[in-house]
This record gives structure tokens, sequence and C-alpha cells, in this order.
């Protein structure tokens, strides 16, 4: 059953929506149960997500990986609200997404949601600090907020630079920055060291890191690289839609440890489908 | 607010060439307007001079038909004017000459055209005596007479108001006296008021004559009653002034009265003064200025709109992937479009003070410039600030329409996918649209030409459908035509300038949107002028004389020639002396409005007809040869209507007659002759023919000699004509030349030799002025008011007619032409940024072309090919557009247009249209010169660098 789309109207809700709202203390800061999305490719129907659950407490950091295909950037976008569901439900801070319109949708997600691209997505014409300010340009303290963070990720003295001036790395911290900056709840990366040589993709691991240790940041991350993987505090794998295993990260020395234990999930969650089919 | 504001304002910024070509557009679009309107303003002030210039404060006057010495307007007529409830007043005037001196200074020369002649040592001034309540003119000092007066009771001295003219000449103000008439006779007046008449006159002519039926010739005002005790006799109502209440139909009013008048015992007419009629075109002329000025907010609606459309949804595309990541963090979609409308906000508002500045600039260049047309200086005004401001903001806002949808569609999904490559739209879609759009022009064709409209407004309806009906069937041809020019005329224009055909391939095919807005908007100005030149052209044809018209037209004035004389004439050394033929010219009142003139006055509906008495034999007849007149006939034929002339009282009358009275050949009509309405003429009509250009020649040749206009030109036998309207001689020869060979000149010497000598006297040769009655309306005996001896021969050749007819109309069309070609190069500025726009977006590309090996030059000539293939685009969308909106116009002005129902066919002028696409080819072609410069000055690398970072 189609549940009805985050862009859809929700009538009636919208007066006593507020994305400010406390969250239940006891909520995780994200809740995927049973979710489920479909593709329809002209008369063929594909299931990218299938049944797939995932609990991400607050403080951990999550990596989800996965082969090209896998569906975990559909996860990812269904995760931020940006694409409607088939099934099952997804809960940030407690909130289900489910009949946010999309007004509702876009203010839950400025609030609520920190968002890191891959291509960062930086707009050309503004300076790095008024890219990081972007999300709160019009609320009160934003430009504090955002000066702290630009301090805080060692950006201080390219603060006035536009993206074409900043290095791959630092484009990548003022998107982290910008994510940042209205406090959400969970931080939605996806592929952040993508364009980035090894160096800043580093960088921008331990970044990360350090959010989640020091500032008790939740944070979800999409990517299909060991190394990456390694700073989180656990793994979720998926494989054509599904979840098929999970490990914590500490049992990994480095990342080709974690590379190995990722290729034996891969291959057992093969060997699984083989003998079920 | 604010965010959206920044954002907005660092978007435009992103692209400053851009944005400035927009600008710079949406300025022109404004100045634009201000430019047309401010001069709507500054002309219309001006021709409040000329409206008073005739009447004063009257609409019409009215004078009897009769030439005769005793004539005047019965009583009766003036009681009938003032019971109608339209006629506020109906003032009788009686004008004489008297003797003035005065008391004050000697007396001054008058000046000349002032209406006053000086004799032998005796000041004649024209008094006019009148019942009028109020000065006719505006009153510069004193007041107007009668006023301190009681019913009945008199003044000593006799009040007198005085023109400026008179109080000028004759040194006195107001409370100074003059004396009328001579020795014991005379009597003392005193000035009460000095009154603004109209200065010298423009045309000179008619305000010369003292018939002429208008105060502006009045020198002196006088109550009618102290006007009897002046000039001691009875009043005499030598013409009526006529005020009509606010909002009467002037023209409506004269043909409903026109009838009426001339059934009176004395009958009288509404006089057509040329003056008059300048009056009332003038007014027709504002009425048009002003139609004009709404037109060319509206273009310039559209150019700005267009322009902007094109930035704006430039931008929109160019920046998916930031609205998207905008929408994924930030802003709703709400926020997207408000960034959208606020990026048209700002480049309105740039383009509005540029506008008005640069607007400012011009109409004072303007002012100083245009010397006495506007005397009264054009500068900037509510209305044109006001429509200005309609044109950009509006432009602005409905340009951002569109775009700021689109920019609501963005996901914030988009924000993760990676760039698209641009694809090839499928191409089934444009010919669907092509389909459709066909059938939208073919709709309009029908219900113009085989489902004409029946009445004015359904006509307007039809015209506006029309004009809508095109408009979007084009619209919808547009993408089927880009791909047509991508398919066809890029791989010629890629041969013929020397560059692979696949480098050409489909540029304009992948950028679909941007190609046709562009296009439309370089196209939008060359389709109005292609309009304006068919319909123009169209329309005028039917003005210019046909190869019926004889070669050459003789007046012999004041004389005339008898039946020896024209005989003789005819035998002059260069004319054909089987075809020349002497005529005799009346302007009759058609009976009964067979026209219905009275509710839909037209250039051919009207109540009157000029009727020209020929021998049948010399104008129709003749064997083997052709005939003087040559027509084609449309209903009848040559021989009956010879046989129907010679016997049957029969004429011939324009197709276009019958079309418009419903009548039919054989069907008979009553004229109603002039100097004896009581005794109407039947004439049978033996057939109709092409008329071409019959107003021409009637105007040029001075054959409208009652009336201004008339509604055909009617051909019947020479003494039917003479016996029916008691003509004696003929004045007038129609002739053709013995060999085309023959110059007009050489004739003119000869009839003016052989006028001489018969006269025995010196005769002058000289062209018929347009505005001259001066054998009917004048006396006949005093050929200049102004001491210019009359022409007394007047010679006017068809093929000069035709000359002057078609040199008119093309000043007129290339007139009205200029804003259309200013709109084509403020559409080149829609183009130019659009073509910079793609070559942007193509860097990268172009960058491996390079680094393939491909030469500047090459590149060069392929970003100038692109700006051709768009202004090919243009050009054959304008031209399609243009022609049937010229077609159907043409069609519909029948229907609409005072000069319409000619049944025009039509023209389409190819000179005048090649030089529309030339200029629009050009503009192309230079819109693409400055991007292709400056891509053949870049260095692979940068291209390479430069197309990545825009990737």
């Amino acid at each position: 059953m189609k549940q009805e789309s985050q862009a859809g109207s929700a009538s009636g809700r919208k007066e006593d929506f507020n994305p400010k709202s406390p969250f239940m203390q006891d909520a995780p800061p994200l809740l995927v149960d049973r979710l489920t999305k479909r593709f329809r490719q002209g008369s063929q129907v594909i299931e990218a997500l299938r049944d797939v659950s995932l609990t991400v407490c607050r403080g951990e950091f999550v990596a989800i990986m996965g082969a090209s295909g896998s569906g975990k950037s559909t996860l990812l976008h269904a995760m931020a609200g940006l694409t409607d569901i088939d099934a099952g439900s997804i809960q940030v801070g407690g909130r289900d997404l489910a009949g946010l319109n999309d007004t509702q949708m876009t203010r839950f997600r400025r609030e609520q949601i920190g968002l890191v691209f891959q291509a960062y997505n930086l707009l050309p014409l503004l300076t790095a600090e008024e890219n990081v300010r972007l999300p709160v340009m019009e609320s009160r303290g934003g430009k504090d907020k955002a000066s702290a963070l630009i301090e805080r990720l060692g950006l201080a003295n390219r603060r006035t630079h536009k993206p074409d001036a900043l290095s791959g790395g630092e484009q990548q911290r003022v998107a982290i920055a910008r994510a940042l900056v209205t406090d959400p709840a969970i931080l939605l990366v996806d592929e952040p060291t993508g364009n980035l040589d090894s160096v800043a993709g580093a960088e921008i691991c331990d970044l990360l890191r350090s959010l989640c240790d020091e500032q008790d940041r939740t944070i979800v991350i999409v990517t299909h690289e060991p190394s990456v993987a390694l700073a989180a505090d656990r793994v979720q794998i998926l494989k054509d839609g599904v979840i098929v295993d999970g490990f914590p990260t500490a049992r990994f020395p480095d990342a080709q440890e974690l590379a190995n234990g990722y290729q034996e999930a891969l291959q057992k969650a093969a060997g699984c489908q083989g003998g079920a089919s | 607010m604010k965010t959206v504001l920044k954002l907005a304002i660092r978007f435009l910024q992103q692209h400053p060439f851009r944005l400035f070509l927009t600008v710079c557009a949406t300025a022109a679009a404004t100045c634009l307007v201000l430019w047309v309107v401010s001069g709507y303003e500054a002309i219309l002030r001006s021709y409040d001079v000329f409206a008073n210039r005739a009447l004063g404060r009257y609409a019409l006057s009215v004078d009897p038909i009769s030439r005769k010495w005793d004539r005047q307007v019965l009583p009766e007529i003036v009681e009938a004017l003032r019971n109608d409830p339209d006629v506020i007043a109906a003032d009788r005037m009686w004008a004489e000459r008297v003797v003035v001196q005065s008391e004050v200074v000697k007396l001054k020369a008058p000046p000349p055209g002032s209406g006053s002649k000086p004799g032998k040592g005796v000041k004649e001034c024209l008094l006019l005596g009148t019942d009028a309540l109020a000065p006719p003119f505006d009153l510069l000092r004193g007041r107007w007479i009668g006023q301190k007066k009681g019913p009945g009771k008199r003044t000593d001295p006799i009040e007198v108001a005085v023109s400026a003219e008179v109080a000028e000449r004759y040194g006195v103000d107001v409370n100074n006296s003059l004396i009328v008439g001579r020795d014991e006779s005379s009597l003392p007046l005193r000035v009460v008021g000095i009154v603004d008449n109209p200065p010298v006159p423009i045309t000179g002519l008619m305000t010369g004559s003292m018939t002429l039926p208008s105060p502006s010739i009045a020198g002196i005002y006088v109550l009618m009653e102290d006007a009897a005790q002046i000039l001691k006799r009875q009043p005499v109502i030598t013409f009526v002034g006529l005020c009509l209440n606010e909002g009467v139909d002037v023209h409506a009013f004269r043909f409903a009265w026109g009838p009426k008048l001339s059934t009176f015992k004395e009958p009288a007419q509404f006089q057509e003064d040329h003056d008059l009629e300048e009056q009332l075109d003038e007014a027709a002329s504002a009425e048009n200025l002003k139609l004009q000025s709404y037109a060319a907010t509206l273009m310039a609606l559209l150019l700005a709109f267009l322009v902007i459309f094109n930035t704006l949804n430039m931008g929109v595309l160019e920046r998916t992937r930031q609205f998207a990541m905008l929408r994924a963090i930030a802003l709703t979609s709400g926020q997207v479009a408000r960034i959208v409308f606020a990026e048209g906000f700002l480049i309105a508002s740039a383009g509005f003070i540029g506008g008005l500045a640069f607007g400012q600039a011009l109409l004072l260049l303007t002012g100083s410039l245009s010397g006495s047309v506007l005397r009264h200086g054009a500068h900037l005004g509510v209305l044109g600030i006001s429509l200005a401001a309609v044109a950009s903001f509006g432009a602005a806002f409905l340009a951002a329409l569109v775009p700021a949808w689109r920019a609501t569609r963005v996901r914030p999904l988009d924000a993760m996918a990676p760039p698209q490559a641009s694809k090839i739209p499928p191409a089934k879609r444009y010919w669907y649209a092509a389909l459709i759009g066909l059938g939208l022009i073919g709709l309009a064709l029908v219900f113009t030409f085989v489902f004409p409209p029946t009445n004015e407004t359904g006509a307007k309806c039809r015209l506006l459908y029309a004009l809508i009906t095109l408009a979007m069937g084009f619209f919808l041809l547009a993408p089927a035509m880009v791909r047509l020019v991508d398919r066809f005329v890029g791989p010629l224009l890629a041969r013929a300038i020397g560059i692979s055909p696949k480098l050409l391939a489909q540029q304009l095919s992948c950028h679909m949107g941007r190609t046709v807005a562009s296009a439309i908007a370089l196209g939008v100005g060359l389709a109005m002028y292609v309009s304006i030149q068919v319909w123009g052209y169209t329309m005028l044809e039917t003005f210019v004389p046909g190869q019926w018209a004889p070669d050459m037209f003789i007046a012999f004035e004041p004389s005339g020639l008898t039946a020896k004389g024209a005989e003789e004439v005819a035998h002059l050394p260069g004319i054909d002396t089987d075809r020349c033929a002497p005529i005799v010219v009346e302007q009759p009142r058609l009976r009964k409005d067979l026209t219905d003139s009275a509710t839909r006055a037209s250039v051919i509906r009207q109540d009157n007809v000029v009727l020209v008495g020929i021998d049948p034999q010399k104008a129709i007849g003749g064997s083997g040869r052709k005939p003087l007149l040559d027509f084609t006939y449309v209903r009848g034929t040559r021989r009956g209507a010879l046989a129907s002339m010679q016997n049957e009282r029969g004429c011939i009358v324009p197709e276009h007659f019958l079309q418009e009275t419903g009548l039919q050949p054989g069907d008979r009509f009553e004229l109603v002759p002039p100097e004896n309405p009581q005794k109407p003429v039947l004439y049978t009509i033996a057939a109709s023919v092409r008329f071409q250009g019959w107003h021409w020649m009637t105007k040029e040749n001075n054959l409208r000699v009652r009336a201004h206009r008339a509604a055909a030109l009617v051909i019947a036998d020479y003494e039917t004509v003479c016996s029916d309207f008691d003509l004696f001689k003929a004045k007038h020869v129609w002739l053709r030349y013995e060999t085309p060979a023959i110059e007009a000149d050489q004739i003119a010497d000869k009839a003016q030799g052989y006028y001489a000598g018969i006269l025995g006297e010196t005769v002058n040769n000289g062209k018929p002025k347009n505005t001259s009655n001066t054998s009917h309306l004048g006396n006949e005996n005093e050929h200049s008011s102004q001491g210019n001896p009359a022409d007394d021969i007047q010679t006017v050749s068809t093929e000069a007619v035709r000359q002057t007819v078609r040199a008119h109309a093309k000043r007129w069309l290339w007139a009205v032409s200029i804003l259309p070609l200013v709109a084509v190069a403020i559409g080149c500025l829609g183009v130019l940024s659009v073509i910079v726009g793609s070559v942007r977006a193509r860097q990268w590309e172009m960058g491996i072309l390079r680094a393939l090996g491909f030469t500047r030059g090459t590149l060069v000539r392929l970003v100038i090919a692109e700006g051709l293939l768009v202004g090919i685009v243009a050009g054959l969308l304008s031209l399609g557009f243009g022609i049937m909106a010229g077609w159907c116009g043409a069609g519909l002005s029948h229907h609409i247009s005072f000069f319409g129902g000619m049944q025009p066919a039509l023209v389409v002028p190819m000179m005048a249209l090649l030089i529309g696409l030339l200029v629009v080819l050009q503009f192309a072609a230079l819109a693409a010169i400055g991007p292709a410069i400056r891509v053949g000055r870049t260095s692979p690398l940068h291209l390479l660098q430069q197309g990545r970072s825009a990737l």
C-alpha cells in the first residue's frame, strides 16, 4: 500500500506543525521500519528497498554500505524525506515523515535533518560563510552559529572565499558546516569523499567522527568505501534493497579488514539467497 | 524574504552580461513606450490648436448648397436643428464685408490670408453678425458681446468683439472705438472683447474666401440685430454654427442630417471645408496615435516579456541543481518561486529606471529636433510612465510565471543526481503541435474570408480572434519549424560557410525552448513589420489608379470648353484624338442613403457620388482599340453598358458600390441635383467595373466638387448629365497619349497655348489643389484672394497620381514600420543573450573541438551560423504570421477601417519583406558575432576549464 506522498497535502496538520517542537526524549533520532520503495520502469516494477528496518540511536554514527544499485542512496533519500515511500515508516526524532506536506517537509528538513552531498552543492556566488548561513539566513543568531561552525571546522581563513576558490575538502567541510548550522537531529551524509582525494577524504572522515564523539551528533553515512565506513560505529550492509548484515566497526583494525568483513557478509548473503532460491 | 531577495540578486550577478542585456532590452522597451506615448500626448496638445482652427467651439457648420448671390440658410433649417436633442446650439451667422476705420492709428496693411482686402483707400473688414451666447474662440481680453444687455435693449454705441488680428491692425483694445461705414452713414462701435481667432491659416486658400462658413474669418463680431442696424437690412443667415452634445458622433450626426438638409426649399449642407476635414482627420489621427501608443505598450510588453523570459528560463534551467539543493536544505517551493519572481522584479526595476532616464533624454532630444511638430514639447507624462511601468513590470511578472513554475517543479532529489546532458526531445510531439498550429491558422483564414463578419463589432471580434489564433498557430508551428530549419537549412548553411554540417546539426533542436523564445523575440518586430507592409500594400493597390484610367486630365478654368473647343483639344499633338473626351462633373447626393452612410460612414459609404458625364462612344466604345476608359467589367458587358448609356440613362459604377448597396445591374438609383433638389434624376446601372484608384483620381483631378468624399465614381452619358444638372460647358478633358513616349509636360504646354489662344490672354499652367473647390464654392470671377493668379490650365497625369499615391502610402507605411524595426533591435538583445548562454553552456564541447584540431575560425563560424539559424527561424515564422495577419487585416478592414471596403487582392511587397528579413538576419548575425569572437579568442585550455566549471 502506497503511503500518502510526503509532497502531498496534509490539510489540518499545517497549523499544529512545528519543526522545532522538542522530540520525544526516548525516541531514537532515526527509526526506519519495514521500509519498501518501488520504482516503475515501463511495465516493470523494481523493488529498490524491501522491508528495510533500521534504528539509529542518539550520538551513533552508522555507515550504510552496499554496491552500486544496492539501494543505499534510495534509503538515504527516503530518510531525508526527499522521496516518497511505498510501505513502512520513517521517524526522525520520533516524528513520522509520512503525511508532511511539501512545505512542512521542507521546514522539517531544514530544522532537523542535515544533508551533506557528494558534490558539495555549494552556491557558487555565495561565500563560504554565506553558504553555511543559508539555512539560517532568516533566523536570529544564525550568523554567530555559522561563524562558530566555520571556526570549528577550520575554515576561519576561508570564510570570505567563494566555492571556486576552495579545495574539494574545504568545500565539503563548508557543506558539513551548512548541514550542522541548524543543529539538526541527524546528519545524513551521501558519499562525502566521492569527489575527494584520499587525504582530504580522511580529513572529512575524521571530522565526522569527531562531531560524533565531541558533539554527540547522530550521523548516517552512505558509502561504498571501507575507509570511510571505518569511521562509523557500525556498518549496515545493503544488498538488492535488503539489509543483509550489520556489524560494529570496532572489530576491524583497519579499512582492509573491514573490506574483507564486508565481502564476507556479501558472500554470505549471496549464499543464503542462492540457497533460498 | 531577505534570503529570497539576496539569492535573487546573487543569481542575477552570476551572469552580468546576460543581466546587462536583459536590462537594456527592458529599458529599451520602456523607452519605446515612453517615446510613443509622450509623443502622442505632445502631438495631441498640438492638435488642440488645429482643432480650434476651423470652427472654434462649433463642431459643424451648415451653409446653403446654392452658389447664387442671394443664397442663405432658411430659418426653418435653424429651427429644425435647434429641435434636435443632440444639438446644444445652432447659432446663426451673417457674414458681410464692411468698411471700418480706427480712431486710434493709421491703418496698417492686412496680412495675407487674413480675410480682409484693402481697396483703394477702403479699409474692409469682415463683420460677423451672430446670436451666439459665447465666443467661438477664446477671449483674450474683455467680454463677449451682448452680455450686459437685457432682451430687446440696444446699447449705444454698438458693442463689438474683434479678432486679435483686427485689434492689432487697427490698434484698438477693449473700450476703444472703431467706426463702421463712411461719412454720414458711419456708426461708432465700442470694442468690448478681443477674440483669439486662429492664426494665419495653414492651408491659406479657403480662409481667404469670404464665403468660408467659419467664424475664423470674422474680424468683427456683433449681435445679429446690431448687424442689421449696421448693414441697414434684415438679417440673412449666411451659415449656422452647430454645437453638439458631448459624446455625439460628429460623423454620424452629419450623415444623419445630410439628406434632411437637402430636402428644404433652399437646401443646405454641412460645410465640407478642407480645414474641417483636416480637423476631423486630425481627431482620427489622434485616435490612431492613441491606439498606436497602446499597441506600442503591448509590443514593448511582449518584447520585454520574451527577453526576460529567456533570461529567467535559462537561469532556472541552468540552476536546476542549485534550486534542488536549496529545496533540500532550506527553501520551500514557494520560496524558490519567489526567487524567480524577485529576479524578474529586479530586472524590471532596473529596466524601468534605465528606460525612464533614457526616455527623458530621448524626449528632450526629440523635442528640440521636432520643432513645430511637437511645439508643446514632449515630456514624460503620467500616462506614459504608467504604460511604461505596465510594460516593464507586467512583462517581468508574466515572464516569471513559467520559469517560477518550473523552479517549483525542481525536486530536492535532483540535487543528488548527476548533471544531465541535454537531450533532443522527441520530434513526434512537435509535429502534432504543428498540425494543430496549421489547423488554427486555417481557422483564422476560414473565419475571415469564408464566413466573413456581418457587422463592425463582429469584424473587430473576428480580427482579434484571427490575430490570437494566428499567433497561437505560429507558436505551435515554431518547434517544427526549428526542427525543419535544423534538418534542412542547417546543413546548407554549414556547407555555405565551410564547416562540417555535423557540428551544426541539431544545435537549435537541443535547446528548443530558448530557440523558440529567442526566435519569437527577434520575430515579433518583423512579424508586425510584415503585417503592416502586407496590409498596407494590399489596401494601397485599391487606391492606385488602374489601367482603366486615362493617361491625363486637363482642366480649363474658369470658362471651360465648347464642343468645338474640346474637339480641337483632341487634335493637339501628342493626344490620341479618338481617345480624348470632354467631361462634365457634378457631385449629387443619393436620394436614398443606399450605402447606409448615416450609421456606418466610411471612405466608400457616403451619401453622394461623383458623376462624370462623358461621350459613351469615346469612353468605352471604339472598335478594335482599347477605349479611353479601359474597364474590366465585373457585371455586365462593355457593349451592353454602351447601349444602356446611350439609350437608357445607363451608368457604370464600381463593383464595390453594388456590393455596398446591394444593387444589381439593371437597378436604378436616384440622384438629387444640388441646385434643383426638387427634381431627382434616375440612373440605371448598366455595368459594374473594377475601378481601382477612382478616389485619388477624383481627388487629384479635383472632381469632388461639392463634398470631401464620395461613395462612387459614376460614369454616364455626357448629354444626360448636362441636362440633369444644368451643366453647359465641359471644364475638363480626359485623354490618352498618342504614344507611350509622350511627356505630360508637352501636352500641358500645347493645351496651355491653345487655351491662351482662344481666351486671348495669358493663362497659367498648374496642378489642381487638392483643397480647391473654387469653381463651385468660391466666386467664379475671383480666382484667389491672395493676389496670385489662378491656374487656368490644370494638368494631371495619371502616372503622377499613381506616384503620388504610392509615395504618400510608402512614406506612411515606413513611418509606421519604424516601431517594429525598433522592436527587432530590442529582440536582438534577447537573441544575443541566448547565444551567449548557449556558447557558455558549450564551452567544454568547444574546448574539445579546439583540442581536436578545429580552428578558431571554425568555432567563430559555428556560433555565427547558430545565430543565423535563429534568425532564419524568426524570419520564416514572422513572414508567415505577418502575411497571414496582413491578409486577414485587409480582409476585415472592409468592415472596420474607414478606408476599407474595396475588396483588395492580397499584395505581398517582396522588396519590403526582403528588406525586413535581411534586417533580421543581420541583427541575428550581429548578435552572434560578439560571442563568436570571444570563443574564437579563448584558448582551448580555458574553454575546457571554463566549460568544466560551468558543468
